[in-house]
């Protein structure tokens, strides 16, 4: 018995030994090279691709000012697939690269045009890889996007993701994560939509720039939307943050920048005689941000301004839904939330959905209020 | 002579039936690719489908108070069907050992070492198993308190993390799939998710106060279903159909929890569960093979047969599939059919037990 | 044969564990049961780590459940 006992936690001990080392196919910082943002893009070769990453250097990372190293470095690698690529780094880099802390995954104009789907399998499938990578469309080539430098952040892929969390102040472009992307592109009618990304200026003041939000049909790029028709998209959608309405002063002469501080929304299909009516109602409440007219807002001039800001966010609804009618591209889920209503008369719809799409009637209901008006009661007059 | 002489209180049989069933959420993307955004009402439908089972297994316990699913089966049967009967459930016990060590490692290789052979992984699980399995039905009983209350705090705070995230319209339409998909769903999540726990069988002679066992093991039953429950309904709401397509929805779910860019990176702890609680479920099991088996050749002790069934556990779980996708295949289409009788056969036993008695009654008197 | 070896001496180690206690205890019954469920092990084992092609029991159930009774879900 004692003996036993004794072998026992002999055995014990050993396993316990083992486990101090950890897995064995473990990882300290020094070996691996972390992956801060990638982008694909067509290589020249003929069906090949073209991987840029981004990646951080630890060591200067942490150094406080002062030394002018740049705390990142892109390579590039081309190859017939994806994960063929992600591995030829090696190639250029010794060290393996590690996906968990990708911040961006930028697709390059041509790869878009040509269709995505083939290259978010291995995003979705590898188990390093993360769902809260942010997904964006360049205007040209990705991986030259990866190489401009970032004003305030040390690693430009960082700069990029909050660049993109930014966009809220204006609410013209959206925040798309591989979840969401996904989500849309295996939806059979929803049409994926990401933010677009382009250089803009030359030399020293190149900087990054998010014009608007491009759109996929199926998994083709198909359009962009840019300013209003982009923020049209994101009323529907109910995905306002915040952003600044103008519109005239009641005297006509002057502008009223007016701030959105909340908005939502609710879209509401309806089928007549075979006939898809949908209905968007907004609700939307914001503050006077900036009123360049000296005029004293009576009440009936407020009830004027609410009105004049719906009619601002109605036109900018039907500009995107125009555009999106044209592109024939469902970004607004209508689809799904004719599917969600009415799931018998979904099946036959489904399939003629590309039909059906551009001819819908939409109806616009907007309710805009004006809540406060700043820290002033009266405008700056003379 | 008794060979076990642990006791196990009621509210620890509750435990080990939570557990148990929440270790079987590793399992639940079975069903979530052929039900979809309905997998909740499978969910829910297998549950209270399970319940009248798991009556039903309460009350075969009740009726021969202190034996065991072996026992029962020699007392009813008779020697020789009996035997047989005792030795088909235990086969089905070590497949089921087998079928969740295999699956489990799978998944750990999957999502978190990638390049580990699959035997390393096999050996420390089913080690750690066997010291419980040896040290008695006492020493697991007493441990899924722990695992329990660690897993629950996961699910709820993992849950709760991730509410903002939750789109509530991804359930909608309700009942999207066609019949025939809830149903075979329903079937796999109701023979593979609930009603392993027809090896409790094995378990609950050992329970202090018969009078709740009942109650204990619908509890049991209703407590982990409703874990299981909120997790489906977490990742669904996140994940949306996404979740359809990741081989553990749970645990890519925990990945994509992000708090104010802060609180992230929570898939260990979904890990740590998955862990803790298949360790239990594979304890339970595995005690249920090596005490059927020392039962069956009547022995003594069961102590010297853990660990050879543990090295055939290892070896069988290799040998089980050739690759992952085989298993699931199997678990999607064949295997939920395959184990229904089993599970249904104890209502049977339950069936000719009472009719038995009438008749004797009856017998007795028109004496 | 390096392998095997190394296998043969985890066995010998867990007999030399579990093996005394029985002996003691006269249990010999369960010595018996033991050795055998252990050689079957080995058995398995050694199957294993030489690699021979067992068929999965798993396309067994498959064909049982499929090809016999004709009861797989896999219909479509």
């Amino acid at each position: 018995m004692r003996i036993g006992k004794g072998m026992l936690s002999i055995i014990i001990c050993v396993f316990l030994v083992l486990s101090l080392s950890g897995c064995w196919n473990r990882r300290e910082l020094d070996t691996f090279s972390i992956l801060m943002g990638m982008g694909i893009d067509k290589a020249e070769e003929l069906g090949k691709i073209q991987l840029t990453a981004q990646i951080v250097k630890p060591g200067d990372l942490k150094s406080e000012g002062g030394s002018d190293a740049k705390a990142y470095f892109t390579v590039q690698a081309i190859g017939d697939t994806v994960f063929d690529t992600v591995r030829n780094f090696t190639k250029e880099t010794n060290r393996k690269i590690y996906l968990p802390h990708s911040q961006v995954l930028i697709f390059g104009r041509d790869i878009a045009t040509e269709g995505v789907q083939k290259y978010t399998d291995f995003f979705v499938r590898d188990h390093e890889t993360r769902l809260r990578t942010h997904v964006l469309v360049a205007r040209g080539e990705a991986g030259k996007i990866l190489d401009v430098e970032s004003k305030l952040e040390k690693v430009p892929a960082v700069g990029i993701s909050h660049l993109l969390k930014a966009q809220n102040a204006t609410s013209e472009a959206i925040e798309v994560d591989l979840k969401q992307f996904i989500c849309r592109l295996m939806s059979k009618t929803t049409a994926p939509i990401a933010p677009l990304i382009e250089i803009s200026g030359e030399g020293e003041k190149e900087t990054l720039r998010i014009p608007g939000i491009a759109v996929f049909k199926q998994d083709k790029l198909a359009g962009e939307l840019t300013g209003g028709e982009a923020r049209g998209l994101l009323w529907v959608i109910g995905e306002i943050k915040s952003g600044i309405i103008i519109i005239d002063c009641p005297s006509g002469e002057d502008k009223i920048s007016m701030e959105i501080i909340r908005a939502s929304s609710k879209v509401i299909p309806k089928i007549i005689d075979d006939q898809i009516y949908i209905t968007v109602k907004i609700e939307e409440e914001g503050h006077i941000g900036d009123q360049e007219c000296p005029d004293k807002l009576s009440l009936p001039d407020i009830k004027e301004l609410e009105q004049k800001k719906a009619s601002v966010i109605r036109s900018e609804v039907l500009a995107s839904l125009e555009k999106a009618q044209k592109l024939n591209t469902d970004i607004f889920g209508f689809g799904e939330a004719v599917h969600q209503k009415y799931p018998k008369q979904w099946d036959d719809l489904e399939k003629r959905w590309d039909d059906v799409f551009p001819e819908i009637e939409v109806e616009i209901l907007v309710d805009a209020r004006v809540r406060r008006s700043g820290t002033l009661i009266e405008s700056v007059s003379q | 002579m008794k060979i076990e002489k642990g006791i196990i209180a009621s509210s620890q049989l509750t435990f080990m039936i939570i557990g148990f069933i929440q270790a079987s959420n590793l399992l639940l993307s079975f069903s979530s690719g052929i039900v979809s955004h309905d997998a909740w009402l499978a969910i829910l439908i297998a549950m209270v489908l399970s319940i009248p089972f798991v009556l039903s297994y309460a009350a075969l316990g009740r009726e021969f108070p202190g034996k065991n699913l072996i026992q029962i089966s020699d007392i009813i049967y008779g020697v020789y069907l009996g035997k047989i009967i005792s030795v088909s459930y235990v086969f089905i016990f070590f497949a089921l050992v087998c079928q969740n060590l295999r699956y489990f490692s799978d998944f750990l290789i999957t999502f978190i070492f990638p390049e580990t052979p699959i035997w390393a992984i096999l050996i420390m699980l089913t080690f750690i198993s066997a010291w419980a399995v040896r040290a008695g039905i006492e020493v697991i009983a007493r441990c899924s308190f722990i695992i329990i209350a660690i897993a629950s705090t996961i699910i709820l705070a993992t849950s709760l993390l991730l509410l903002p995230d939750m789109r509530f319209r991804n359930f909608l339409p309700i009942l999207d799939v066609p019949l025939q998909d809830l149903i075979h769903g329903t079937h796999i999540i109701f023979s593979i998710n609930y009603l392993e726990i027809v090896v409790f069988l094995m378990v609950i002679a050992f329970v202090n106060k018969p009078k709740q066992i009942k109650t204990s093991m619908v509890g049991g039953l209703i407590l982990g279903g409703v874990s299981v429950l909120i997790l489906e309904v977490r990742n669904t709401a996140v994940l949306g159909t996404v979740s359809e397509i990741v081989s553990s929805p749970s645990f890519v779910t925990a990945r994509y929890i992000s708090v104010a860019e802060v609180l992230t990176r929570m898939e260990m702890f979904v890990a740590i569960m998955l862990i803790t609680t298949v360790f239990l479920k594979v304890s339970i099991l595995y005690y249920a093979v090596v005490l059927g088996s020392a039962q069956i050749i009547n022995l003594r002790s069961y102590v010297p047969l853990v660990i050879p069934i543990g090295i055939s556990a290892i070896s069988f779980s290799i040998i089980l599939a050739g690759s992952s996708m085989e298993q699931i295949h199997s678990a999607i289409y064949t295997w939920p059919v395959f184990i229904l009788p089993f599970q249904l056969f104890p209502v049977l036993s339950l069936f000719i037990v009472k009719i038995r008695k009438k008749f004797k009654k009856r017998w007795a008197n028109k004496k | 044969m390096k392998m095997i070896m190394l296998l043969a001496a985890v066995f010998l180690i867990i007999i030399i564990i579990e093996a005394p206690k029985l002996i003691i205890n006269k249990y010999w019954k369960e010595l018996i049961a033991f050795l055998s469920l252990l050689s079957l092990a080995f058995a398995l084992t050694a199957l294993v780590i030489f690699d021979v092609d067992i068929p999965s029991p798993l396309e067994g159930i498959e064909y049982l459940i499929d090809d016999i009774l004709g009861l797989s879900w896999d219909r479509k």
